[in-house]
Order: C-alpha cells, then structure tokens, then sequence
C-alpha cells in the first residue's frame, strides 16, 4: 500500500535536509497516486524515495535558480544537492560530511531508510554489484573518518571547523 | 560486535524521529485539498509550505485515497481523473507563479484556455520526443512546459528516467523575469529572455534545449545559436526551441570555482548567442554581444 510508506518519505525528507518535509511527502504520495500503474506492486519504496529526491531536487533547482549568479550555474548530481540536515553527535556530523554526497547516501539508504542492498541500488539507478561496492568504500572511509575525529579530539586539539576540512 | 554493526548502529540511533501519526491527518489533508481550502494553511515555519502546489479535489479521488488509507489495497480503482499534470490543461491550470512552477496558483494569472498547445515535438538525440507546450496568460505573459518522452512533466519530479532540469513548468505572467544570464541575444528582436533546459538520459552526452520567443516575425524565420551554428524555424507566435549538444557550448571547469569546493562547470556570460535570422538571409537582424 502506497500511503502505508508515508514515514518513509516524510523520514526520507527530513533526513536529506527538506524544510518541508511533509510538503515533500505530499507531493510524492501525490505523483504516486497519478502513475499507481508505474509503482512496483513488491515494494514501492524505491520508487518513493526515487520520486522524492526528484521533488526535492527540482525544488532545489527552483530555489537556486531565483538566486544564480551570473557568472555560476552548477548541474550537480540528483544526490549531490541532499545535505542531512538533522542533530548528530559531532563525530558523526564531521565524519558523514566528509564523505561524499554519493557515499553518505548509500550509507543511509541502508542505515536510516532499512533498504536491502539490492533495494538501495533501485532507488540509486545503479546495479547491486555497484552498490555493494560502493557501500562497502563508504563504511571503510566513514569509519576512518571517525576514527580520525575520535583521534584529535582525544589528543586534546582544538575540534577543527568542517568549514577548514 | 564489528565495525560494521556498530557503524550502522551509530547511524540508526542517529535516525531523524519519523512523523508522529497525528501529522499523517495534516499531510493526508495536504494531499486532497483543493486550491483555497482553509484546511491548506501555510506553515509559517516552513519556506516552501506556501509555495508546494494545491491539488484538485474530487469526490471520486477522495473516495478511491480513503479506501487506500483504509488498506483495501489493491482492489483500489485508478481513476483517470488525476491529481496532478495528466494533461497540459490541468498543468497549466494551476498558474504557476512568475519564476517559480511549484508555487501555487496566483491570483493574477489567469491563463486563457485556448490558447494551450502543444508547440512542437523536439527530437532531442540520445533522449527522445520532447513535447513543448504553451500558452498564454490574460494579461499577456507566456507559460511553458515541457513532457518528457515517458509521459512525466519536466520539473514536476514525475520522470524516473530523463534529467530535464530548468524552471518549468511556469508562466512569465506579466512580469519581466529576469533569467538567462548566460545569453546573449537582440531584445528588440527576441521577445523576451531565452530559457534553455539540459536534457539528459543517464549517460554520457548531454544536450541544451534553448527555447523563448521572437517577436519580428515580419523578418525573423529561423533562430541560429552562433557557437554551434544550431538552428532551427520560427513557428507560430514566433515561438522556436534549439537543440544544442553541451559540449559545444561555451564553458570551462574550475578547480574549487564555489563555495561547494567542488570541481564546477563555470559557463559564460554569453555563452548561447542568439540570433533571429530572414528567410534571404543578406543581413542579420539580430545579434547579441
């Protein structure tokens, strides 16, 4: 059931930085309903999450399109524009920004969407294998990532700026 | 316990708090509203609540979402009377606000319903058939949108397949909005600012639909991009849309060229120069610089 997903997205939203996540999820729920022909019958949630990305991608390049400058008009990815916005622990803040928007959201795909390999890979457009791959460089480097915090913080330096990373 | 599972556990506990089950009756509400229903209150919290497009209600739809909400699943009956954009008339409907086609309807943009048609199906390679579709506002304005060739409107997140990305659908209304920095064209000669779209598979090549209008049709017949020597006709209302593969078009890469600190494509000013020719073409009648 289609609707039955609704945390899902609306979670999905919030977690990737959305300011209005249930507008978002609204929208999704709404397309959804309009193409229920194209929604998988196994599992909609990867067609969700797809959809909802779109969403807020397209809102994204609304937004950023009333403020380009002139000299600047950049074409990131469907997943480049997604920015958690949510209260981590600060290791885990410094650690998740460092890792690539690609890398980060394979990582939640599976950690805060519980999303199968094989589920995750749908929702990105890539093959299983890839993912794995992919899942598997993302954890290795997050956790060198919070290794290397946990290291300066217990070295008692000064917590550096994501901004200087 | 790994390090696997103790990373993942790290980020589950970490998870942002899904919606409390009374918010499902305020998004659900958000779903069948009609434009105007007081239930749609904007959320002054929220930037965009006010701006996410109100959907038509009726008695059918709300029948067929209440039968979903109360899990007869599949026996569920798909109308055809959708919610949304399943014809440009529906999409247009919602009179997107000047600059930004998620917002809802304005209250002074009225758009004549006659005047809604399909311009011209743009073969864009790689891609497909992409339908552009017009029309006009009451007090003068243009609106345009474009449907991909999996039946989803660009900038509406519909389309799982194709990258179509720009500002529509939306309607210029009677305002002069001010985009396109990156042309450089006659306004005498072309009605407004151009627009232009990047159109994409997931692939390799890319391309760049350049659309607007020109008003002197009188001598203008044919639109020519000069970097790429691209061309293409006038058509009725002096409406065109140009394909042009990116790669032609101007641009350069920039090492840490924003604050993202990312590798960017930095485009030029000026980089898609426009110009409107004659039918004998002895001189230019317009050219951007």
């Amino acid at each position: 059931m289609v609707f039955g997903h609704l945390d899902l997205i609306v979670g999905y939203a919030r977690g990737r930085g959305s300011l209005d996540c249930e507008a978002v999820a609204a929208e999704v729920m709404a397309i959804a309903w309009r193409r229920l022909a194209d929604v998988p019958v196994d599992d909609p949630r990867p067609w969700l999450i797809v959809t909802a990305r779109n969403v807020m991608y397209a809102q994204w390049r609304q937004q950023r399109g009333m403020n380009l400058s002139p000299d600047a008009d950049l074409e990131p990815s469907l997943v480049e524009f997604l920015e958690p916005v949510v209260e981590l622990d600060p290791e885990l803040e410094i650690a998740l920004g460092l890792l690539s928007a690609s890398d980060r959201e394979a990582l939640l795909l599976v950690a805060w969407e519980d999303l199968t390999p094989k589920e995750a890979a749908a929702a990105l457009g890539i093959s299983q294998t890839a993912f794995r791959v992919r899942l598997h460089r993302a954890r290795k480097r997050l956790l060198r990532y919070l290794d290397q915090t946990q290291n300066t913080h217990q070295a008692g330096h000064r917590a550096t700026p994501i901004e200087e990373l | 316990m790994t390090q696997t599972t103790e990373i993942f556990d790290r980020l589950r506990s970490a998870k942002p708090d899904p919606s409390p089950a009374a918010n499902r009756a305020d998004v659900w509400k958000r779903i069948v509203s009609a434009p105007g229903d007081p239930r749609l209150s904007p959320n002054p919290q929220s930037r965009t609540a006010r701006g996410w497009r109100k959907l038509s209600r009726r008695p059918g739809t709300m029948l067929a979402c209440a039968l979903v909400v109360a899990g007869c699943g599949t026996g569920v009956t798909v109308l055809t009377d959708s919610l949304l954009s399943e014809t440009p008339a529906k999409l247009f409907a919602f009179a997107p606000k000047p600059g930004n086609p998620l917002w809802g309807p304005h209250r002074h943009l009225q758009i004549i319903p006659a005047s809604i048609r399909m311009v011209e199906r743009i073969k864009v390679p790689d891609v497909g058939t992409i339908q552009y579709w017009v029309a006009r506002t009451r007090l003068g304005g243009d609106c345009e949108a474009f449907r991909l060739p999996d039946g989803g409107w660009a900038g509406t997140g519909e389309s799982h397949t194709y990258s179509f990305g720009g500002i529509t659908p939306t309607c210029t209304g009677f305002l002069y909005t001010p985009m396109g920095r990156h042309f450089a064209f006659d306004s005498v000669t072309f009605g407004r600012v151009p627009h232009s779209h990047t159109a994409a598979l997931p692939g390799p090549r890319q391309w760049t639909v350049v659309f607007g209008t020109v008003k002197r049709l009188a001598q203008a017949t044919t639109v020519r991009e000069i970097a790429s020597g691209a061309s293409t006709r006038i058509l009725r209302d002096g409406y065109f849309a140009l394909v042009i593969p990116e790669h032609l078009v101007l641009a350069r890469t920039t090492p840490g060229g924003c604050s993202c600190g990312r590798d960017t494509k930095i485009w030029f000013p000026g980089a898609i120069r426009l110009e409107a020719l004659a039918a004998v073409a002895t001189s230019k009648t317009g050219q951007g610089g």
